[in-house]
């Protein structure tokens, strides 16, 4: 009797939501077929059977959430003809680990694992392993031990990893940093002896103020649940903001020949096919990070990561709050083609029919606030990327006309980089405007690039 | 560089030492006899009955007195003849040189060395110990156990010029080590590790005389293509762990040698540290080789199965890669 297990949709996913069984006890179910749909982090989407059976259980309802891996429904194998290899966690419908395909069943996928649906926390695996497999997706039921007593180590995660093909790609992007080392530096002078005693931290009292405010909340204010989303973005947001020290670093471009070439290219094109602003943008971003592969890029402890394509997160704004889904390979995209493809992907992403594919990988992300006519803002860094580009609006503003004292109209823009100064410098950022400035100035360039 | 023994970098520590006036010697047999193992050899006449100070056996005694000299402006250097002698001297240096400084409100430190050495050799039970743990194990003290002449020498100097009390750990068989160090007066900083080999596949973590074994056994292994990387702590307190962990997130997996019985021993703290720290790392139960649990056999032969030998350190190191 196969368990329903709540699949990995993404590396970062933690729990899903049941948002509807579309199957109820006792009916047939067959392999492939949809039984349910589950809200993620950041998407909804149909999960199917493995096995063919009756469903005999549901054991999480509409509405509740469950850890991954943990059983969400019983499947009784019907005449239990061929017990089913229990891949129960194998994602269904998305690769689990962003840009590989579903793992393919490994060749030699050895019996003794098929044989218990054992609990993650039974299995053998080295801290290490454990925590390679979270980050990278990978179920360790999947995966076969080649240490004392099967225990399954780091080589066999790498194993497992280039077995299903996947290369072992951005390596471990920047994990929490570890506990501050210890130690190192030995106390000054006297101080073996003198420093002063830890404070009385578990005697104290829990902080008044937080009681204050539990029992002086007015009765007339309303908790709003968070939603998936928003404990994602509110997760994500705060690692950004606590580990990442930002630098930000402006700049101001004329748009002037950038909007001339943009009607020029738009005249007569339909609707789809038009270009915007923010492409151009995206455009410039993606000629421009070549030429500063360390702003396209992750830091970690080992060293600093640098993204071998330049995937562009677009932040889009919903209702229910932020995504940014990626424009994948903006490196080889003519200006038409990230065109097309940003229309498909906010698309589907407005649509809430995203797949996690598409929101993940994204090593620089661009955040317009244009379309509000805010003239500038900064944007906090999405991890484990390297930068953030905030777009202001095109405001039509008298200027000086090159050196001249004359006053002219002038279409002027500004941008607005947050950077992880653990990556780069004020001086690398302030080069990398600049070539994004003489490139939008220039926009030929993006024709051609 | 010149390349001196241990005993030599000791040797010229101390004489550098005694260019201050403040700074004095005293302990048993090293002034006519030169002390047994040579490294005070010539100072009494060098320096006179005033300043080298031939004490009779009385270990409290000598620690007591030296830790009132600090507390008046000396600067004193204790020696012990072997660390086994010590315990008669550890109310001294438990309830007085390292909590002086914090139970008279920091009105006075008390900046006195504590040479003392470790070592075995058909030396039976009651002379073939080790008591790092029990030194390290107290606020108040720092500890130190360097491997390398260089270290010795720079290590003694700032143990000397350390305000606080400092128990200096030498070793019998270390004393003809041989290595560079540099003739002109320096110091190396306490409470500071070090890379004392880089390689890829597996950590050594280790001190003091281990750090000459671990290397030989490390080259045994080099030879099947198994890099070892070591790192000497060189100090015990404060331990400086960076340096080990920063190796221990390369290779994921550790060995800790160390020349004292196992059970609450110092590779205890060692790697209750790397598990504290380096949790995710960890591809691998961390190995301990140490002395084993028994009092030191005089046999020979059981004594050579007692302590940590080249053999031990290589099959625990393959055992921890397997």
């Amino acid at each position: 009797m196969p368990d329903i297990t709540m699949p990995k949709m993404g590396f970062d996913m933690q729990e899903g939501t049941i948002v509807r069984w579309l199957k109820k006890p006792g009916d047939e179910v067959r392999r492939g077929e949809p039984i349910a749909e589950i809200e993620t982090d950041k998407v909804t989407i149909e999960i199917e059977a493995f096995e063919s059976g009756t469903l005999t259980e549901i054991v999480v309802q509409e509405g509740q959430s469950a850890p991954v891996n943990a059983v969400i429904a019983r499947l009784d194998g019907g005449n239990g003809s061929q017990a089913p290899a229990p891949v129960a966690a194998a994602p269904a419908v998305s690769p689990s680990a962003g840009v590989s395909p579903p793992p393919a069943p490994l060749p030699e996928a050895p019996a003794p694992l098929a044989e218990s649906p054992a609990d993650i926390g039974d299995i053998r695996a080295s801290p290490l392993a454990r925590r390679l497999a979270r980050e990278y997706g990978i179920d360790l039921r999947q995966v076969r031990g080649s240490g004392p007593a099967g225990r399954i180590v780091k080589e066999d995660i790498e194993a497992y990893l280039s077995a299903r093909g996947g290369a072992p790609a951005p390596a471990p992007v920047s994990p929490p940093p570890p506990a501050p080392a210890p130690v190192s530096s030995p106390p000054p002078a006297p101080a073996a002896v003198s420093a002063p005693p830890p404070a009385p931290a578990a005697v104290s009292p829990p902080p008044p103020a937080l009681a204050a405010v539990s029992v002086a909340q007015p009765a007339a204010s309303a908790v709003v649940p968070l939603s998936n989303m928003r404990k994602t973005i509110s997760r994500r947001m705060l690692q950004s903001w606590q580990q990442f020290p930002h630098i930000f670093v402006s700049i101001e471009v004329d748009m002037g020949a950038a909007l001339a070439l943009r009607a020029q290219a738009n005249a007569g094109r339909a609707r789809e096919d038009q270009v915007s602003v923010n492409d151009m943008v995206v455009k410039a971003c993606a000629v421009a990070l070549l030429a500063f592969p360390n702003l396209n890029a992750s830091y970690s402890d080992e060293g600093i990561i640098l993204h071998p394509t330049v995937n562009i997160a677009i932040a889009v704004a919903l209702e229910s709050g932020l995504m940014a889904p990626v424009v994948a390979n903006c490196q080889d995209r003519s200006l038409g083609s990230i065109a097309r493809e940003t229309k498909r992907v906010v698309a589907l992403a407005r649509e809430g029919k995203i797949t996690p594919d598409l929101l993940q990988g994204g090593t620089f992300t661009v955040s317009n606030l244009g379309m509000y006519g805010i003239p500038e803002f900064t944007s906090i860094i999405t991890p484990p990327q390297a930068a953030s580009l905030a777009v202001g609006a095109i405001r039509r503003t008298p200027a000086f006309k090159d050196d001249s004292d004359e006053v002219v109209a002038k279409h002027l823009m500004m941008l607005t980089l947050s950077a992880d100064h653990r990556v780069t410098d004020g001086a690398e950022v302030a080069r990398f405007l600049n070539e994004l400035k003489r490139l939008l100035e220039q926009p030929l360039a993006l024709l051609i690039g | 560089m010149p390349v001196i023994t241990v005993r030599e970098a000791l040797r010229q520590a101390l004489h550098d030492a005694m260019q201050d006036e403040r700074v004095f010697i005293i302990g048993e047999d090293i002034g006519h006899y030169g002390s047994t193992y040579g490294v005070t050899a010539g100072f009494l006449e060098q320096y006179g009955p005033e300043r080298i100070r031939d004490a009779p056996i009385a270990e409290s005694g000598i620690v007591g007195i030296a830790i009132g000299a600090a507390m008046v402006g000396m600067r004193p250097i204790a020696e012990i003849m072997s660390v086994n002698f010590s315990l008669l001297a550890f109310d001294m240096l438990f309830n007085h040189a390292a909590k002086i400084y914090s139970m008279f409100g920091g009105q006075m430190t008390v900046p006195m060395v504590l040479r003392t050495t470790n070592g075995w050799t058909q030396l039976s039970a009651t002379h073939s110990q080790s008591f790092d743990v029990y030194f390290a194990h107290m606020p108040g003290l720092k500890v130190v156990a360097p491997a390398t002449p260089y270290d010795m020498k720079g290590m003694l100097k700032a143990a000397i010029e350390d305000p606080d009390p400092v128990v200096f750990i030498e070793h019998t068989l270390m004393y003809t080590v041989k290595g560079e160090a540099p003739e002109e007066s320096y110091t190396v900083p306490l409470g500071k590790a070090r890379l004392a080999r880089e390689g890829r596949d597996i950590t050594v973590v280790t001190y003091s005389r281990m750090v000459h074994l671990s290397q030989q056994a490390a080259d045994i292994l080099a030879r099947d293509g198994i890099e070892v990387e070591i790192v000497d702590l060189r100090t015990l307190r404060p331990l400086d762990m960076s340096v080990a962990l920063e190796s221990f997130k390369k290779t994921n997996r550790a060995v800790v040698v160390t020349e004292d019985w196992q059970s609450f021993g110092t590779s205890a703290e060692i790697a209750a540290r790397l598990y504290e720290y380096g949790f995710d790392y960890l591809d691998a139960p961390i190995a301990r080789v140490n002395f084993r649990e028994v009092p030191m056999p005089y046999s020979k032969n059981l004594e050579l199965q007692t302590v940590v030998t080249v053999d031990r350190i290589v099959h625990a190191i393959r055992k921890t890669l397997s």
